[in-house]
């Protein structure tokens, strides 16, 4: 198919196959449908991807997207600034908006500590955690990372990191999942789920 | 759990073909290399996703061909697992949808499956004897596969961390590669004693049913940094200081020494370890009898009874430890597959009988 299609059109469907979820075949039906809506079609996409460019920049506090140095999160008077949220990435702090539940604010690291794929502390956003944490004001830092590999490891560096500030650092629980009977537990959910206890 | 039919498209020698299979014990007969294992093969890839013989699925292709399928229907729920190897990739489907993870392919279909280097395992060195114990850890509980990985993903990268300069070496992220790699090695070791226990407390009774006498079988854990009796909870403190005793010679080395990936496990047999005083026989009986032991244990965890594969089952055994097996089948209240190249009279009585020549399955006239 791409043998006879304009190499314009070519590497537009080249561009759309880096984004997560789309073939080839999906990226040439988005291509062909924004041919026939047209020159207007095609420059309005345009626009709103140049525009996303030139004014959409990382939150200088928490590295969400702003259109200005702060975005709304960290600009919202009505959350709590003592309480910092880490989280992996933006797809996790739209998680967390969902739930509606958190009111303080987040820190993106843009990823995970990895040495196997060359992905040491000195890549993510922590030397500014560090800086807002020195900034003083803050009581709690949760660290969300994953329950995977990279993500213990990277909580507990934060940990690590944080300790000479005398902030307090929490993780969220993992435990007895709902609705399931003590007895048919396995062994290392019921550990779990005992070292992470709370007052009832 | 039973599998219901298998359709079978260029996977090894075997022709292509739909093998309809009884819902207890299916005795498989053929001489040598008509097909017998490759059955047994197809039937034990279906639970795992992977193969016994190779991680080269491109071995699993019959050759000259570019592509094998496996397509099985299974119950209980009349579920569809589509298998396509080719290009060294493997797309899965249940009931027409692509499987998130290979181990959704274990809770529909479990199988406990005796292959022909089994027996083995029990002489070699203890990476064979911690992936039984893992895999049945795995099987009886299939989120078990993430603690494994995890832990299996930390060591990769502390090891990746020790291969480095040990001069120029961040010290605060080796500290949290460790500790992460000590809190997971404890839930590993926690999993794996729930999954020993399991077994050391059903095989006995087995073996002593199939071997016609008691042979005193023992199974424990051997673990150069975990003391025995110590507590679970004392692991990850213990691994810690492990850790920062060897911490030199970790660097030297560039791998970590210490924890669950050195450990092994002890098979005894009156009073003796297995390897180095167990006849052929002995270790065969012994394996058989832990299959089937694995396979009642999931049974009573889960009320499912797996799919029990024992390849060459009767080779090595005499005739009264043969009778001892076919007892022991006849007991099972699951699915069974059994190869042999002789026919044994005590199991084709109760057996749906298939003979394998030429990769060609057929059913015996009842």
């Amino acid at each position: 198919m791409s043998a006879v299609l304009p190499s314009a059109v070519v590497s537009l469907i080249n561009e759309l196959r880096k984004l997560p979820g789309v073939g080839e075949k999906t990226a040439t039906r988005y291509v062909l449908n924004l041919m026939l809506r047209g020159p207007e079609g095609v420059e309005a996409l345009s626009e709103a991807l140049a525009s996303v460019s030139a004014q959409v920049t990382p939150c200088r506090e928490c590295g969400f997207l702003a259109d200005g140095e702060l975005c709304v999160l960290c600009l919202d008077e009505l959350r709590d600034p003592s309480v910092i949220c880490v989280i992996e990435g933006i797809a996790d702090l739209v998680s967390f908006e969902k739930i509606g539940e958190f009111r303080g604010r987040y820190h993106i690291l843009g990823g995970a500590i990895s040495a196997l794929r060359g992905i040491g502390p000195d890549k993510l956003r922590i030397a500014e955690l560090v800086n807002r944490v020195k900034a003083g004001g803050i009581k709690e830092v949760i660290v969300a990372t994953s329950a995977d590999a990279e993500g213990e490891t990277t909580a507990l560096y934060i940990r690590k990191t944080l300790e000479p500030y005398g902030v307090r650092v929490t993780r969220p629980a993992t435990g007895i999942p709902m609705g399931s009977s003590i007895e048919f537990l396995d062994a290392v959910t019921l550990m779990r789920a005992l070292k992470g206890r709370k007052e009832l | 759990m039973l599998i219901k039919s298998l359709e079978l498209r260029n996977f090894r020698n075997l022709e292509a073909q739909i093998f309809n299979p009884g819902p207890g014990i299916n005795l498989i007969l053929g001489d040598n290399g008509q097909g017998k294992t490759n059955l047994v093969e197809a039937i034990s890839f279906l639970s795992w996703m992977r193969s016994f013989r190779t991680s080269r699925s491109v071995e699993m292709i019959k050759s000259g061909q570019d592509a094998a399928w496996l397509s099985a229907r299974i119950d209980p729920g009349g579920r569809q697992m589509e298998v396509q190897l080719a290009g060294g990739m493997r797309k899965v489907r249940i009931d027409g949808h692509p499987i998130k993870a290979a181990r959704d392919c274990l809770d529909i279909l479990a199988v406990a499956c005796l292959s022909p280097d089994d027996p083995a395992i029990l002489e070699g060195g203890p990476s064979g004897r911690r992936q039984l114990l893992d895999r049945f850890m795995v099987m009886r509980r299939p989120t078990m596969g993430i603690l494994l990985s995890t832990f299996e993903r930390l060591l990769k990268e502390r090891n990746a961390l020790l291969k480095a300069d040990a001069g120029a070496y961040d010290h605060k992220l080796l500290e949290a590669v460790s500790e992460a790699l000590a809190k997971s090695a404890a839930e590993l070791l926690a999993a794996r004693f729930e999954a020993l226990d399991s077994i050391a407390n059903r095989l006995p009774d087995i073996l002593a049913q199939m071997a016609g006498n008691d042979l005193g079988v023992e199974v424990g854990y051997q673990s150069k940094w975990f003391p025995k009796d110590a507590s679970l909870s004392r692991a990850q403190n213990l691994l810690l200081q492990a850790f920062h005793q060897r911490r030199d010679a970790d660097f030297a080395l560039g791998y970590t020494t210490a924890g669950p990936q050195a450990d092994d496990m002890e098979v005894g047999l009156l009073g003796l370890p297995t390897r180095g005083h167990a006849s052929r026989g002995q270790k065969k009986v012994l394996m058989l009898a832990w299959k089937v032991s694995e396979a009642l244990e999931y049974q009573s965890l889960t009320g499912q009874t797996p799919v029990l594969v024992l390849d060459d089952a009767f080779a090595d055994l005499d005739a009264s430890r043969q009778a001892g097996v076919v007892t022991c089948l006849c007991d099972y209240a699951g699915q069974s597959f059994i190869t042999s190249a002789v026919a044994d009279s005590g199991v084709l009585a109760n057996a749906s009988v298939f003979f394998a020549k030429q990769g060609l399955l057929s059913a015996m006239e009842a």
